[in-house]
């Protein structure tokens, strides 16, 4: 009796926890005029964008795939809505209380340079409690590796990269963000110490300050002496990043490049060019008025 | 054109003339004018009769009897879809040359559409289809052979069922010959059709065949293959998962776009921002009862408009009553009051800082949670549809009352609406008095027939079968109907959102499902907001979860029911026959449901699994669990409502089954721990995720649950009556004469008594009389069923 009260809860629970089943719209092809505005809209600097958030209206309005998922021994497309969120609801009904590992973040830019990993067991798992205001995102934990690039980039400075990520609380070891890993480092990382990022330079990590279990935006322009780091919406000009660290038909990976990462991942992009001051702070604006 | 004018223009064009009187006659009238039936057995704040008393047709006097072809009837085209000249082209084509009152008939035969095309029901015309639904259908073989390409069964009958006809065979042996296929040749007694199993071999099992002569199928949809998530393709085994978000076949709507759709201009409940800023406020308090309100203004609303009517919940964080995870809900602040009066909206969200509590998450994600569904601005689940029968200054007068307390007071801001596209402000009225009639609808991955922005429109006399997301599906629809059809096995029947037969969505009003056969289903149905539907005469029963479905068929989920979101209230229950009489806390609270003269029988008639082949039976234990080994069937219960449904009221009911009910054979009176009972007729404020706790609100004698003169085979007798109230219980709450599937004569000579449940009488349950009639009890829809024939009444 007791194994079969064990075995019912269970069995309700698979009932129950998933998301309820949201009402058809929500599930199908999103309608206009909903008003949203990506990222990738207030600056149109973007060569390729993935993650969580809709780049651009015109991707959000049209459907366009988010990621991929499997869960329960089947994967799922998962498209945004017109809103600039992914299908939670589909995603919800198709996984129900199956973990969610998510295998591709899809290139919304449409250059078809997708994000992937190499399977469930090295996946991040989409998570609905990122942050301390509870954001959806990609959460790394132990054994996952990075996420590649499906086409190689070769693009000599200047060039920029951004990443909206947060690092779990007390873990202090450096936790790659976004960078290529053929050349072994990572544009933007996590640091060794508590409630820091790092910019490789070339030869140093310059830190500054970001709470840890926090999303931060985070806007790397890699253009020698006009370098820009950009956290959060601050602008730090008089950076010289590393004027050597070009891609030469290299892929881009994201998290776990170079050294385990604790965290979540929310939304990256991409710009072969370096992006401006107004620009980054533009793009700042639309994803902090998203709430990251 | 005005607004004023489109008004007068539409009910001018799109009704029948003797129904213009009707529709604007004094509330409280459709089927019961002059009295209120609930007088004396009934809390008031239980009372909907005036509203229960319109829902379906009733105010227009019913379904129309339509005899008008519109054009020639549209034969199928056995093209291949999806190419110009299809089947969907053609029918499409002939609703739109048609006018209102018109009817489109269909021809006999198979039409086919893709998964990528849908058919718009966009004016008030009945889409008919062909002969009548009395063919074989499910048939019993008696055996026959396979050669590893085809397989043939025979079956006793002369019918020759026509190659190309869709089929669903199941409980074979060898089981390679399982799931849905297609004829490919036929002779008067015998069926063969392609297989996947290899080998000589001998095979018997059972065909399900369309009932009616017309069938409309996804040439490419669902399967019965039992797949997780459903398999698609032109055959079995198919090419893998459906889409999700896919169309149903047939949309019934005032626009032939899905998603164009709004209110007072804003996008649909669930799309960002989830909140509608151009709604008309309420400028007072209007009370359960009231026809008029006052608004702050009265523009954009006319005569003859359905709008909707909503108001915030205002939730603030209380303790939650189940208190396992020593967890908060949120919920109004009369949520826990321990009267019922006055009726209001006093729901209970389900969001719980104790995640794993039915996955309401942080309390931080309140906000989007209450409206992420789709089914009501954020917060706002209290809602309702009504007809305007006239405009005064600051005022607005409706047909017929509020269910339910609307309040501008506080935070609860209540509003009006008007509909729209989603993108403008232009006003789109409702379709109203569009009808699908007599055909079989197969093979639909995504649902069936959905009504969106409907008003008097009907299924009837339809035959559903392998379905996923639905049959029907009423979103924002009012006064319509659901009758004498055949709600028939769905084919992925998971714990997704797919598995529910029908659905009662956003705000749907006064709507009347009944004499349906509601069968093979992971929930009969669910009511998610709105109120004042009536779900009355039908034959529910035998839903389980399929084998690999991570549950299994020994779950026993909700039969009759009005919930699986919060908001639903004032739901009509009579006269039905079901495994249970339920409602889920799993999304919410829903509240002030009636359920009347039903037979709550507390288990499920023995059936085949479809999915496994595996013989169930509740009275024995014999069920399987998902991986296909033998488990206990449960949790067993007559009436079960599960936390946080408060003010339900259940009257004059039979519960339980005779002879197994009893304490002989384990079961309880009461209970309210799932996991240790083995059968209770009320199993009371029961929990999902910890077995162990209850809802203190919901157990022992409690003023949160009304019992009145039902009649129970635990104890045999009535130990119910409320002290205060007449034992003297009427027929109906919302009929005041004996519906006409009642009265018929069936052609086995059956008669069948009305009201067929009457607790106080002996023996509570009716059988028919009549010499030649074998069927079992008075209730028509259990009867055609039992007889194999569910759409002539034996």
């Amino acid at each position: 009796m007791i194994i079969r009260a064990l075995f019912v809860v269970a069995a309700f629970l698979a009932t129950t926890v998933a998301l309820p089943q949201a009402q058809a719209w929500l599930a199908q092809s999103a309608p206009s005029g909903s008003g949203y505005t990506g990222p990738c809209d207030a600056a149109s600097v973007c060569s390729s964008a993935w993650g969580l958030v809709a780049a651009t209206a015109s991707y959000a309005s049209s459907g366009g795939s988010a990621f991929e998922v499997s869960c329960g021994g089947t994967d799922y497309t998962i498209d945004f809505l017109s809103t600039g969120a992914p299908d939670y609801a589909a995603q919800s009904s198709d996984c129900g209380d199956n973990t969610p590992y998510l295998l591709t973040f899809y290139d919304q830019i449409g250059s078809n340079n997708i994000i992937t990993t190499i399977g469930t067991s090295t996946a991040a798992v989409l998570s609905s409690s990122c942050g301390t205001t509870g954001k959806y995102g990609g959460y790394w934990s132990s054994g996952d590796e990075d996420y590649t690039s499906s086409s190689t980039i070769t693009q000599a400075q200047p060039l920029t990269m951004a990443v909206v990520m947060d690092r779990t609380t007390n873990v202090t070891s450096t936790q790659a963000a976004i960078g290529n890993r053929e050349i072994g480092s990572p544009f933007i990382q996590f640091a060794d110490s508590a409630n820091t990022i790092a910019i490789w330079d070339g030869t140093n990590y310059p830190n500054f300050t970001a709470d840890d279990n926090e999303l931060h935006i985070l806007q790397a322009v890699i253009n020698g002496g006009s370098s820009i780091v950009a956290i959060d919406g601050t602008n730090n000009t008089g950076v010289s990043l590393d004027d050597t660290a070009d891609f030469s038909g290299d892929p881009l990976n994201i998290g776990s490049i170079g050294g385990q990462f604790y965290g979540c991942f929310a939304f990256g992009y991409f710009a072969a060019s370096a992006v401006s001051t107004a620009n980054l702070t533009a793009i700042y604006d639309n994803l902090s008025g998203q709430g990251y | 054109m005005s607004k004023i004018l489109a008004g007068l223009l539409l009910l001018l064009l799109s009704l029948p003339q003797p129904a213009h009187a009707l529709l604007f006659r004094a509330a409280g009238g459709g089927n019961n004018a002059n009295s209120d039936p609930t007088v004396g057995v009934l809390p008031s704040y239980n009372d909907a009769s005036a509203n229960w008393a319109n829902a379906g047709l009733a105010v227009v006097g019913g379904i129309p009897s339509r005899s008008t072809q519109c054009g020639s009837t549209v034969e199928p085209s056995g093209l291949i879809p999806p190419q110009t000249g299809d089947d969907a082209d053609n029918i499409n084509a002939a609703i739109s040359a048609c006018t209102a009152g018109d009817v489109v008939l269909l021809g006999s035969g198979i039409f086919n559409l893709d998964v990528s095309e849908y058919i718009e029901l966009d004016k008030g015309v009945t889409l008919r289809g062909s002969g009548t639904c009395d063919l074989t259908g499910l048939v019993a073989t008696t055996g026959g052979s396979g050669n590893g390409t085809t397989a043939t069964l025979t079956f006793s009958g002369s019918e020759v069922i026509p190659v190309g006809t869709p089929i669903a065979v199941t409980n074979v042996t060898p089981t390679g010959y399982n799931g849905s296929a297609m004829v490919t040749a036929s002779s008067a007694g015998s069926v063969s059709f392609a297989n996947a199993t290899t080998g000589s071999q001998t095979v018997a099992g059972t065909i399900r065949s369309p009932y009616c002569p017309t069938v409309l199928q996804y040439y490419n949809g669902l399967l019965e293959t039992w797949e997780a998530s459903g398999y698609c393709g032109v055959s079995a085994p198919g090419t893998g998962n459906c889409s999700n978000s896919g169309y149903p076949l047939i949309v019934m709507a005032p626009e032939a776009d899905l998603y164009n759709f709004g209110w007072s201009g804003c996008l649909l409940p669930g799309t960002s921002p989830g909140t509608c800023s151009s709604g008309t406020a309420l400028t007072a308090d209007a009370a359960q009862g009231q026809t008029t309100i006052s608004v702050a203004s009265t523009t954009n609303f006319a005569p003859g408009e359905w709008i909707l009517i909503d108001e915030a919940v205002d939730s603030e964080q209380i303790t939650d009553p189940v208190t396992a995870c020593d967890d908060e809900v949120w919920a109004a602040s009369d949520a826990t009051s321990s009267s019922g009066s006055p009726a209001d909206g006093r729901f209970i969200w389900p969001t719980s800082t104790c995640v794993s509590d039915n996955g309401g998450g942080n309390p931080a994600d309140f906000s989007s949670f209450t409206c992420s569904a789709g089914y009501n601005y954020c917060d706002r689940a209290n809602e309702e549809l009504h007809l305007i029968k006239s405009v005064g200054s600051g005022t607005i007068t409706f047909d017929d009352p509020l269910t339910d307390a609307f309040r501008e007071s506080n935070s609860h801001d209540a509003q009006i609406y008007y509909p729209t596209p989603q993108s403008s402000d232009t006003y789109l009225p409702f379709l109203q008095e569009a009808g699908l009639e007599n055909m079989t609808i197969t093979r639909t991955p995504s649902g069936a027939v959905r009504m969106i922005f409907c008003a008097y429109c009907w299924v009837k006399g339809v035959d559903f079968i392998g379905w996923a997301g639905g049959t029907v599906n009423m979103i924002y629809t009012a006064r319509s109907e659901v009758t004498d059809s055949y709600l028939d096995t769905g084919w992925d029947l998971e714990s997704s959102g797919a598995e529910y037969a029908i659905s009662f969505d956003n705000a749907a009003t006064e709507n009347l499902m009944d004499n349906n056969i509601d069968i093979f289903n992971g929930k009969g149905m669910v009511g998610r907001t709105g109120a004042a539907n009536v779900v009355a005469y039908n034959y529910q029963d035998d839903q389980f979860y399929m084998e690999g479905s991570g549950i299994g068929d020994y779950w026993i989920d909700v039969g009759t029911a009005g919930s699986h979101w919060t908001g639903a209230h004032h739901y009509l229950f009579e006269g039905n026959r079901s495994s249970n009489c339920d409602n889920d806390n799993t999304w919410g609270s829903d509240i002030y449901d009636t359920y009347f003269r039903n037979w709550c029988v507390g288990l499920r008639t023995p059936f085949i699994d479809p999915s496994s082949g595996w013989a169930v039976d509740d009275a024995t234990n014999h069920c399987q669990d998902y991986a296909g080994d033998q488990f206990d069937c449960g949790p067993l219960r007559s009436g079960g409502l599960m936390a946080w449904q408060y003010w339900e009221a259940y009257v004059g009911n039979v519960m339980g089954l005779s002879g197994t009910t009893t304490s002989a054979n384990g079961w309880d009176y009461s209970a309210s721990n799932f996991s240790v009972q083995t059968g209770a007729i009320w199993l009371l404020g029961w929990n999902a995720t910890t077995a162990a706790d209850t809802d203190p609100n919901l157990t022992g004698e409690t003023p949160y649950l009304f019992r009145h003169g039902n009649y129970d085979y635990y104890n045999d007798a009535i130990v119910d009556w409320t002290t205060g109230y007449s034992h003297n219980l009427p027929n109906s709450f919302y009929l005041s004469s004996e519906p006409s599937y009642f009265s018929t004569v069936g052609t086995s000579g059956c008669i069948y008594p009305w009201p067929w449940i009457s607790s106080t009488s002996s023996p509570p349950v009716l059988s028919p009389s009549g010499s030649g009639c074998s069927a079992d009890t008075a209730l028509p829809a259990k009867a055609r069923y039992d007889a194999g024939t569910p759409f002539v009444q034996p």
